[in-house]
């Protein structure tokens, strides 16, 4: 039977992430807090949004390799875009507290 | 860690690879249109017990929240790459079916994979059997005592990508022993670090997959079976091997 590459792993389950993901930031400042991916920049950069730390109308340029993803998918709705930032923001900071209040 | 093995561990590897490669053999035989991937199975099963082994993948712990496999083999046809489930499906002419399975003898593993054709088969697809199959002996033609690992993966991938084809990169080879899946990795794909150097007496499964198509490939829905993301067609060829100062030695065979 094949073993799953634990070389790969990690950089695997990144790549896969999109937008509406939410990971948690494993590098930098901002280590140890969760996001939600805004933007996907290509391959290795993303943009992430926490809606506090870093909202919507300037999210922060991350390497992919700097987060490690949650699994869950939060989903950016249609409805959230710079028009209505104060509720997206707030929306944002919403929605990565119910799916990460469970989370260490 | 990587463990060297006493010359009476690997006698009892070899009697594990020899039950292996038997039940290998007899699959192979089986492998004809209308054959239910199930049928294989049972008769992988009965012949590794026969032999006085347990097969190894049966009950083997899936990652994550994967229930444990179900089968002695792993039934992986056309575009399934590794870990297809056997059940039901019933093979057609011009598939191609990837069994994989192992045995263990008195705490000893043997672990190999060959491709079979189902009746008649295309060109591309018997191209694709053939090269997975020579790039395997291309990387054990590295597998000497004093030379790193990542010497293998490059001779597979070399060899692989030469022909048109691409090699799998999520999965990889491994160690073998008292254990399925022991150190080191062995990936089929060029990697920076160069991995530890091979010593005598170091037991190695070597296992290409090798895609018609692109490398990438996802998991279906049952957690186990991975498949081509562009559904392309592949293959996997793999032996459990001992490292010595000379050529390396394939355990699972039958002539042994």
């Amino acid at each position: 039977m094949t073993k799953r590459s634990d070389i790969l792993r990690c950089r695997v389950k990144i790549m896969e992430a999109a937008i509406g993901d939410i990971v948690k930031s494993i590098a930098g400042r901002d280590s140890g807090r969760y996001f939600i991916i805004w933007e996907v920049l290509d391959s290795s950069y993303v943009m992430i949004v926490d809606g506090d730390l870093r909202k919507i109308d300037k999210p922060k340029k991350k390497k992919v390799r700097h987060l490690k993803t949650t699994g869950i998918k939060a989903g950016i709705e249609s409805g959230m875009n710079k028009k209505n930032m104060k509720e997206t923001n707030a929306a944002i900071r919403k929605l990565i507290i119910s799916h990460t209040s469970g989370l260490e | 860690m990587i463990t060297i093995k006493s010359a009476k561990e690997i006698d009892l590897m070899r009697k594990a690879g020899e039950i292996t490669a038997l039940a290998l053999q007899k699959v192979g035989e089986a492998v004809v249109p209308g054959v239910m991937t199930a049928e294989l199975d049972k008769i992988a099963e009965e012949t590794i017990r026969k032999n006085g082994a347990i097969p190894s993948f049966k009950g083997y712990p899936g990652y994550a929240e994967a229930k444990p496999f179900p089968g002695a083999i792993c039934a992986s046809v056309n575009e399934e790459v590794i870990h297809g489930i056997p059940g039901s499906r019933v093979l057609k002419e011009g598939d191609i079916i990837s069994v994989d399975t192992g045995a263990i003898y008195r705490g000893y593993h043997g672990d190999a994979a060959r491709t079979f054709a189902v009746g008649m088969i295309s060109e591309k697809a018997a191209k694709l059997i053939q090269v997975t199959r020579e790039s395997f002996f291309r990387g054990i033609g590295k597998a000497v005592a004093g030379n790193r690992i990542a010497e293998i993966s490059a001779a597979v991938q070399e060899y692989v990508e030469k022909n048109g084809f691409s090699v799998v990169r999520d999965y990889v080879g491994h160690g073998i022993g008292a254990e399925m899946h022991e150190e080191p990795q062995i990936p089929n794909f060029a990697v920076k670090a160069k991995g530890p150097r091979m010593e005598q007496g170091m037991t190695l499964a070597v296992e290409p997959m090798v895609n018609e198509g692109g490398s990438e490939v996802r998991t279906l829905d049952n957690l186990w079976t991975v498949v081509t993301e562009d559904g392309s067609l592949s293959a996997h060829y793999e032996n459990t091997i001992v490292i010595t100062r000379g050529k390396a030695i394939i355990l699972t065979v039958l002539d042994n």
